[in-house]
């Protein structure tokens, strides 16, 4: 996974916090980007205005605060130009949103620069500020009315009124091991008016007894200034947590402070903020920590199956008494670990903004993103890895699937397109739907392009969603140009491997000229699931609980009535089911009486006969390792209580491979790609081989 | 090295230089008590300082007021760069433990 790096236990605790801020600032960017979208479509939107403000005026405050003075000197210009625009003094324009785009780009390559790795382009960093200098400072951004041309340097309400603030500012002892410097704050305060300080050392012990990096020092401060109490906050933003702060007005168009006044000192009183540590706190954690904490948690459900297991087998009550107390606490601690993994998809959903606009700025077409469920919860790592193949499929969308708008206005069609990305839970998985409505796929052109191919054969009968599926085959693309977006011909393979290694399954559905959906079913989790323990001979399988529906008995009598089908009849609907005993070629002898476990899956209802169904499972997945990757009806494995390993089934997968087995046998080659006999909804047709 | 010391038979002459942040704190405050603790007079030489930080400041006012105490001479070596002055000014820090300005 893309696990968060972990600095060594002796770096420096300064290293420490310049890394989160990189991390914060990173977070921030990725915030002011959707913001910039959002107030492209809300021009006039001043919360928005505001937001991006605040968001710039962190990553230059705390930039400098972190020795990162390249990007805080970076951010200056467009923190004025945001203030500008708060002001009233310029407009948002979509020239200037795509500048602050481009200069955003510019900020995470100088945040991922450190030391003597300098790898920010300094070229192009100057392009970006003489465009903004240009936009900001000499174009017709100005107001007609403005008496004077706004300079950059200007950053309050020409319409402020004058205010005296009283700022008390009582920095936490451990404030500056975070690596921030109160000194930094207090010259960015002047920098907003006139300002007396007086600076309190009461609590400053003797040299011996002080520690050199714990803050004895608070501050009291008055400040005559045009800026709103919001622009003074901003000043302790990074440090908000880690200070007691007031700030009130003194009074409005308050006299000069007199210095004799000032020296003089108003009583010291430092109040505790009254919001100070209302809601919830959160910490910031490695990835890696939790990925090893999840692990630690897999090992102990294995050894709670193991003490279950002893304590079965003896008689001792006790035993048993703290057996099942284990059994309890160690799935509550499974759920509470699993739950500190899952994250709202809302983060990667946003990311896609950019990428919807800049794609169709540059291929000429007008496109809107609708997001929906972005609330929705998803493991971590399954989140981290489906970045590239939900870039790769709105790229698709965008390039080949919506038209130009002349095209969608001569087909009756909205001038704006629109790509929908959603996700929504479904049992244990989660559906991400990628959509548009644009012209939906060519399945002639796809059809020709796989004969050409050799895909499939010129004479082959495939439905149209055998055909549409096609384009998830190696190599597959009908794009007659290949351009800087997509028709390479590796983005819906690589989509599909990415989808199938995160145990989740892809389908396509498309109507021509309505549009096109993508569907990927994804695991809640990677890494402990429930499932349902079975038996077939002497081995052990697990089935996702998740797809289990109900175990129904299969006599030798029902197997007669179904005279050699591979079917039985479940309250008068027919089931058909696959037998694991021969779908894995184990020979023991079969029970008189079978178990049928019946799953739901992509393609209906299935059976899956086993000799025994043992129970539920706590399981905790194992990666079979690289030999065994190719083998895709087996998840994984888990270690069973007495040590024994079980295989973990993937239903779909077992159906598939059970409809590749017969349509094998029944034509005597494969005629097919694995990918054609995906998702055909002409539902399951299994006979008796 | 942002800190130093030198001694003399009048004085000790505590020399700091460049970024003087965090990161020398403790050696700061070492080499303060150590000069402190001779019970010769201080000088501190901070014509060389780029930047300087809030921990600076606390131990410059410490040992001021450890001088001032012990009735120590505090001498500060002229010309102050003009990012200490400014530092110095912003949070009314003395020139010397006896100064009134």
């Amino acid at each position: 996974m893309n696990a968060t790096s972990i600095l060594p236990a002796n770096a420096p605790p300064v290293d420490k916090y310049k890394q989160a801020f990189q991390e914060e600032a990173r977070e921030i960017l990725v915030e002011l980007e959707s913001t910039l979208l959002e107030l492209n479509e809300h021009p006039d939107d001043s919360e928005l205005v505001g937001k991006a403000f605040r968001g710039l005026h962190t990553i230059k405050g705390s930039g400098a605060m972190f020795g990162f003075e390249e990007v805080a000197a970076f951010t200056h210009n467009l923190e004025n130009a945001f203030d500008g625009i708060r002001t009233g003094r310029l407009h948002v324009t979509p020239e200037l949103i795509d500048l602050t785009l481009a200069a955003l780009d510019q900020i995470k390559v100088m945040l991922n620069s450190t030391g003597d790795a300098k790898v920010a382009d300094a070229s192009s960093d100057c392009d970006i500020q003489d465009r903004l200098v240009k936009l900001i400072g000499l174009d017709g951004h100005q107001r007609a009315d403005s008496p004077t041309p706004p300079t950059i340097e200007t950053s309050f309400d020409a319409h402020a009124e004058m205010t005296t603030w009283k700022i008390q500012f009582s920095p936490g002892p451990d404030l500056l091991r975070t690596g921030a410097d109160p000194l930094l704050m207090l010259r960015e305060l002047k920098q907003l008016g006139e300002l007396r300080v007086v600076t309190d050392k009461l609590e400053l012990p003797p040299i011996g007894e002080l520690d050199p990096e714990r803050c004895y020092l608070r501050w009291e401060m008055l400040l005559t200034s045009l800026a709103a109490r919001e622009a003074i906050a901003d000043v302790f933003l990074f440090v908000e947590d880690e200070c007691e702060l007031t700030i009130e007005p003194v009074a409005p168009a308050a006299p000069a402070v007199s210095a004799p006044e000032v020296a003089a000192g108003p009583e010291l009183k430092w109040n505790r903020r009254a919001d100070d540590h209302v809601g919830e706190s959160s910490i910031r954690v490695p990835a890696a920590k939790l990925d090893q904490f999840v692990d630690l948690v897999g090992e102990l459900v294995t050894v709670q199956a193991r003490l279950g297991e002893i304590a079965a087998r003896g008689d001792d009550a006790d035993v048993v008494a703290v057996s099942e107390e284990v059994e309890r606490l160690t799935s509550a601690l499974r759920e509470n670990s699993m739950s500190i993994r899952m994250l709202p998809i809302r983060g990667t959903f946003e990311r896609f903004r950019r990428l919807v606009h800049d794609l169709a700025r540059d291929l000429r077409k007008e496109v809107e993103l609708a997001l929906d469920g972005s609330e929705t919860e998803l493991d971590k790592t399954v989140i981290d890895r489906l970045n590239d193949p939900l870039m790769h499929l709105i790229r698709n969308s965008v390039d080949h699937g919506i038209e130009p708008p002349e095209l969608r206005l001569a087909a009756g069609k909205k001038a704006v397109a629109t790509v929908r990305l959603s996700a929504r839970y479904s049992g244990a998985n989660v559906l991400i739907e990628v959509s548009d409505d644009g012209a939906g796929i060519d399945v002639e052109a796809v059809r020709k392009h796989a004969v050409a191919k050799g895909l499939i054969a010129g004479d082959a009968h495939l439905t149209e969603a055998q055909v549409s599926s096609l384009i998830m085959s190696a190599g597959f693309t009908t794009a007659r140009r290949v351009t800087d977006v997509s028709g390479r011909g590796v983005g819906m393979d690589v989509v599909r491997q990415s989808v199938e290694a995160l145990r989740g399954t892809i389908h396509l559905s498309s109507k021509s000229g309505i549009g096109t959906t993508i569907t990927l079913r994804l695991p809640l989790t990677l890494a402990i699931i429930d499932g349902l323990l079975v038996r077939v001979g002497h081995a052990f399988f697990v089935l996702p609980l998740a797809n289990s529906l109900e175990c129904v008995e299969l006599t030798r009598q029902d197997i007669a009535d179904a005279n050699g089908k591979h079917v039985a009849t479940v309250r008068g609907e027919i089931i058909p089911y696959i037998r694991l005993r021969e779908h894995f070629n184990i020979t023991t002898e079969r029970p008189e009486r079978e178990q049928i476990m019946i799953a739901e899956t992509e393609d209906g209802r299935c059976g899956f006969v086993v000799d025994e169904v043992l129970g539920d499972h706590q399981t905790v997945i194992k990666n079979l390792g690289r030999f065994y990757r190719h083998v895709q009806f087996i998840s994984g494995a888990t270690i069973l209580g007495d040590g024994t390993v079980a295989l973990i089934l993937d239903p779909d997968r077992v159906i598939q491979d059970a409809l590749r087995a017969a349509s094998e046998v029944s034509r005597g080659r494969a005629a097919l790609p694995p990918e054609a006999c995906r998702g055909t909804g002409d539902g399951l047709q299994l006979n008796s081989s | 090295m942002p800190v130093a010391i030198e001694q003399s038979a009048e004085a000790s002459t505590v020399l700091l230089n460049g970024d003087v942040g965090i990161g020398a704190a403790r050696e700061l405050k070492s080499v303060f008590s150590q000069a402190l603790a001779s019970g010769k007079g201080l000088k501190i030489d901070l014509t060389g300082v780029t930047v300087l930080d809030t921990t600076t400041l606390q131990l410059l006012w410490a040992a001021q007021h450890a001088a001032a105490k012990t009735g120590t001479q505090w001498v500060l070596i002229e010309p102050v760069p003009e990012e200490v002055e400014q530092a110095m000014g912003l949070v009314n820090m003395k020139r010397s433990p006896t100064d009134s300005k």
